[in-house]
């Protein structure tokens, strides 16, 4: 709800948060659910295997397999197991569905090639360079549609065509490998992943897919902002974004709320870049974020949390969540 | 050639292929060589076309001709008794809307966690690209007043 509000809020400009910020709050808006019922379904199992004998004393033997109450005794065992089902079967699912689109892409962009001119030496000289200093991996698919994207999670690869080589000019491809670099230091895809796991998990899974789509229209947006800023040329980013909408769709397509809508996100992209120029005060975006610290942080704070818990009141949240599905059936 | 965006299927897209052949028949694809070459032809015509490389019954010429006119990869005229046939799109367009397609089903609107994409894949004005190619424009102009 506070996302769908923000994203109201910031669509009918009545609040205009940084780009960066957006993307945190539609972020926790995905993960946050999944990792509080995490949480409380962890602190509510711990005591039983952690402190068995408090455990015991405070329910019996009679309740030693059950989790949330002598009302649902009966089917605790079961409902919790299917839980865990649940959780381990959107896992796989996220992990599945992240593979396959993995190898669908492989597939189809190695074998995308038809008769086209090779691209200029110049600019394979400027991709390579690029690659070389921000460690990614080239593909050029010789297709004379233009095609440029970040394609993998761990080890990324930059997959260009030859059309879009030929499409663009030296600056304006200097600012778009800038902007697919910042996805690949950012390892965008893989934190699309983790989201896609958390959204796949979520129960309120149709709404955490647009949650995902407004969050990737955000981080198209600070990539841009990321380019423009090494660039120091927002107008090129711009440029390439209209030369290439203009190549990729030469029609317009049937309308709908959803299409509408990343037509705006295109036109804000632009518009924002066009703006851009206008300001002394760039940000400077740190795309080499503390990531792997704050994930320690945040199981430390997660399993530390649950340890504390346990310390100070074994049974707390055990009773917690049997009064409270008490109350509900 | 035609100024709509082409629509190929994707159904039954061969991964071994390469470029038109992802989606054609080794005889369709054939077919739209002879016909990128050559702007109409005739039945017979395409089949003399064929001969030279292969050999080739009237009836399966016919009927693949027929089929791709079905498809909508080629149009067709009625002159005389005979029809003639020319293809829809140019090579170019062909395979920049068998492109668009492939990657449109890739792209799944933002959310296929695999890849990250410069400019997604969506339709958007001709009239506003211009708008925006203008403020760039005059962005630039006021920027730099010599260039």
């Amino acid at each position: 709800m506070v996302a769908g509000a923000v994203h109201l809020l910031t669509r009918y400009r009545v609040w205009a948060p940084r780009t960066y910020s957006l993307i945190r709050i539609y972020t926790w808006a995905i993960a946050l659910p999944p990792t509080l019922a995490a949480w409380v379904v962890a602190a509510a199992f711990l005591p039983e295997w952690w402190t068995p004998e408090i455990f015991q004393a405070a329910h019996g033997t009679q309740h030693e397999l059950h989790l949330l109450g002598d009302l649902t005794a009966r089917v605790e065992p079961t409902l919790a197991y299917m839980m865990l089902m649940f959780a381990i079967g959107a896992a796989v699912f996220a992990a599945w569905s992240g593979w396959q689109s993995y190898l669908r892409v492989g597939k189809v962009i190695t074998r995308l090639q038809t008769d086209v001119e090779p691209a200029q030496p110049q600019q394979l000289a400027l991709l390579n360079e690029a690659a070389s200093r921000y460690g990614l991996e080239v593909g050029v698919v010789p297709s004379d549609y233009p095609i440029s994207f970040v394609w993998g999670f761990s080890r990324s690869k930059l997959i260009v065509s030859t059309g879009l080589l030929r499409t663009l000019n030296e600056q304006e491809l200097a600012g778009l490998l800038e902007h697919e670099a910042a996805h690949h230091q950012r390892r965008d895809n893989l934190i699309k992943l983790a989201l896609a796991f958390c959204g796949y998990s979520s129960l309120v899974f149709p709404f955490t897919r647009r949650l995902l789509k407004w969050r990737a229209m955000q981080v198209e947006q600070l990539c841009d902002e990321i380019a423009a800023c090494r660039t120091n040329a927002p107008l090129d980013i711009a440029s390439a974004l209209v030369k290439l909408r203009r190549r990729t769709s030469p029609t317009p397509l049937a309308a709908s709320s959803f299409i509408a809508d990343d037509s705006s996100s295109f036109h804000s992209r632009v518009s924002a870049l066009i703006e851009s120029v206008d300001r002394t005060d760039l940000p400077v975006i740190p795309v080499h974020s503390t990531r792997m610290a704050r994930a320690i942080t945040f199981t430390l704070i997660f399993v530390g949390s649950l340890l504390v818990t346990n310390y100070i009141s074994p049974l707390g949240f055990h009773h917690a969540a049997e009064s409270l599905i008490q109350l509900f059936i | 050639m035609n100024n709509s965006r082409p629509r190929i299927a994707l159904r039954g897209f061969k991964l071994g292929a390469s470029g038109t052949g992802h989606v054609l028949g080794e005889l369709e694809t054939a077919i739209m060589h002879v016909f990128w070459k050559e702007h109409s032809l005739t039945v017979t015509e395409v089949e003399d076309k064929l001969r030279a490389s292969r050999p080739i019954a009237h009836t399966t010429v016919l009927t693949t001709l027929d089929r791709m006119h079905r498809k909508g990869y080629l149009v067709r005229q009625k002159q005389g008794k005979a029809f003639v046939y020319s293809a829809r799109y140019s090579r170019e367009e062909f395979e920049r809307g068998m492109a668009q397609e492939i990657l449109g089903a890739l792209l799944d609107h933002y959310t296929a966690p695999a890849l990250s994409a410069f400019v997604d894949l969506v339709g958007q004005d001709e009239r506003t690209l211009d708008q925006l190619e203008a403020m760039i424009r005059e962005k630039r102009g006021k920027r730099s007043p010599r260039k």
